[in-house]
């Protein structure tokens, strides 16, 4: 009977263990929650790629542990893969400027090449669908950078 | 390092797999099944995206923003330009879908519509602005588009996938053999998400589950969700005095604004205190209705 009762708290454990998912932090940060609610206290501040185990899930949040902490997260801001690197057919060339709306001589070029077709392509593809590359371009170029969001959200809504 | 860029791009698309012949049975009718698949939770759905499938989603997207600038006009107010960028890419750093940039722009159009296009491409025309009262309503505007990216609607409807792992893979080799044909049936389904994004609209579904997603995305990013029903609601009531600037492609305001009141009643939104930045964006939105 003592055996019976080993063998089945074993299989239990097994089987504990194997429900266990691993989830990732795919948004830039997450917040840790004490409560499923946006209106509940944060326990600790989440980074982009972390991983944490899943505990149970709601219908919007879940349940997660992480080293010691344990609390709530957006369904929204987790995925079941680690997170890709940052994927572009466009140069890295303004991720890292702090003043990443500014121009360079080089940009249309460089932009050009990207566009999946070649540069005589591109003015028939432009010709006859009335695409605009050139709008296009500058539309990449106004990129802001990471670390500008969230210098702005730091601002907390002041000029 | 142009060159090498350039056979990236070329490669990427090469590889884009266009089931051509099953979008064009499919498109109208996506199946119900299929329906619900993508209406599941996020956390639910397997992710099989590939770095390939996400070059082939820029590429496909670069394609469809080059279209939408051919037809509205880009507003040249750098300023302007610049604040609507930092409102969405705030947004972004909250989402999902962190592994692609965003990249925002205002079309100088009095018609009141946001679009976006699969790889982080996102429109807004000077006539939503104007709409507009606060930052928080900007920001639900580009968070329901910010949505349709993270959730893949135009990209699931039209099924790009690069084409390894496919089970179109046999497409994939035929339409790798010919440029002019690959970049022919590319053109194809470029005209096909235009001419969702201009004339059909998303279906029903996606925009019901844009509005959700965005709804999620404005708190938690810190912006004050019941923004979103108080442009919809503003909206509603103004067109009514000028039908001419509404929008086509989403459906009826009111389909959504009872959406989203369940939501925020069941999450308990409105009892947020979360600010709508009103003052920041009187400073740069000048236009005035």
């Amino acid at each position: 009977m003592k055996k019976i009762a080993l063998i089945f708290i074993a299989l239990s454990f097994f089987a504990t263990a194997q429900a266990e998912e691993t989830l990732y932090i795919h948004a830039n940060t997450a917040k840790l929650m004490s409560e499923p609610s946006f209106k509940s206290d944060v326990v600790k501040i989440l980074a982009r790629g972390e991983a944490i185990t899943l505990v149970e899930k709601n219908k919007k949040w879940i349940k997660i542990r992480h080293n010691n902490n344990i609390g709530w997260l957006s369904k929204l801001l987790v995925k079941n893969q680690p997170p890709l690197n940052k994927t572009s057919l466009l140069s890295n060339r303004d991720s890292d400027l702090s003043e990443s709306s500014r121009r360079r001589a080089s940009t249309h070029t460089t932009t050009a090449a990207a566009r999946g077709l070649r540069q005589d392509g591109r003015v028939r593809e432009s010709d006859t669908n009335n695409a605009n590359f050139d709008a296009l371009s500058e539309m990449e170029e106004n990129k802001v950078s990471d670390h500008d969001a969230i210098e702005f959200l730091k601002l907390n809504n002041k000029l | 390092m142009n060159r090498i860029r350039a056979m990236d791009s070329l490669i990427s698309l090469k590889n884009v797999v266009i089931t051509l012949a099953l979008t064009a049975l499919t498109l109208p009718l996506v199946s119900h099944a299929e329906q619900s698949f993508r209406t599941r939770a996020h956390i639910d759905q397997q992710l099989t995206a590939s770095t390939d499938d996400i070059k082939a989603e820029i590429n496909f997207g670069r394609n469809i923003a080059a279209r939408i600038l051919g037809r509205l006009p880009l507003l040249k107010d750098e300023k302007l330009t610049r604040y609507v960028n930092l409102v969405g890419k705030s947004l972004a750093l909250h989402s999902a879908r962190t592994e692609i940039d965003y990249y925002f722009a205002i079309l100088d159009s009095s018609h009141v519509n946001a679009y976006s296009a699969p790889g982080g491409y996102i429109f807004i025309t000077t006539g939503a602005l104007m709409q507009m009262e606060d930052e928080a309503e900007l920001a639900a505007v580009l968070a329901h588009e910010i949505a349709h990216i993270t959730e893949k609607h135009i990209v699931n409807t039209l099924k790009i996938k690069a084409n390894d792992n496919s089970t179109t893979a046999g497409i994939g080799q035929i339409l790798g053999a010919s440029t002019n044909t690959t970049k022919a049936i590319f053109t194809q389904v470029v005209d096909k998400a235009i001419n969702i994004l201009f004339e059909q609209g998303y279906q029903h579904q996606d925009e019901i589950s844009a509005d959700s997603v965005g709804l999620e995305l404005l708190a938690t990013t810190g912006y004050d969700p019941m923004a979103l029903p108080r442009y919809l609601s503003r909206l509603q009531n103004n067109l009514r005095e000028h039908p001419d600037n509404a929008s086509s492609t989403h459906p009826p305001t009111q389909a959504r604004l009872t959406n989203l009141t369940a939501i925020i009643e069941a999450d308990q939104l409105h009892t947020l205190a979360l600010p709508k930045a009103t003052d920041r964006f009187k400073h740069y939105v000048t236009y005035t209705k």
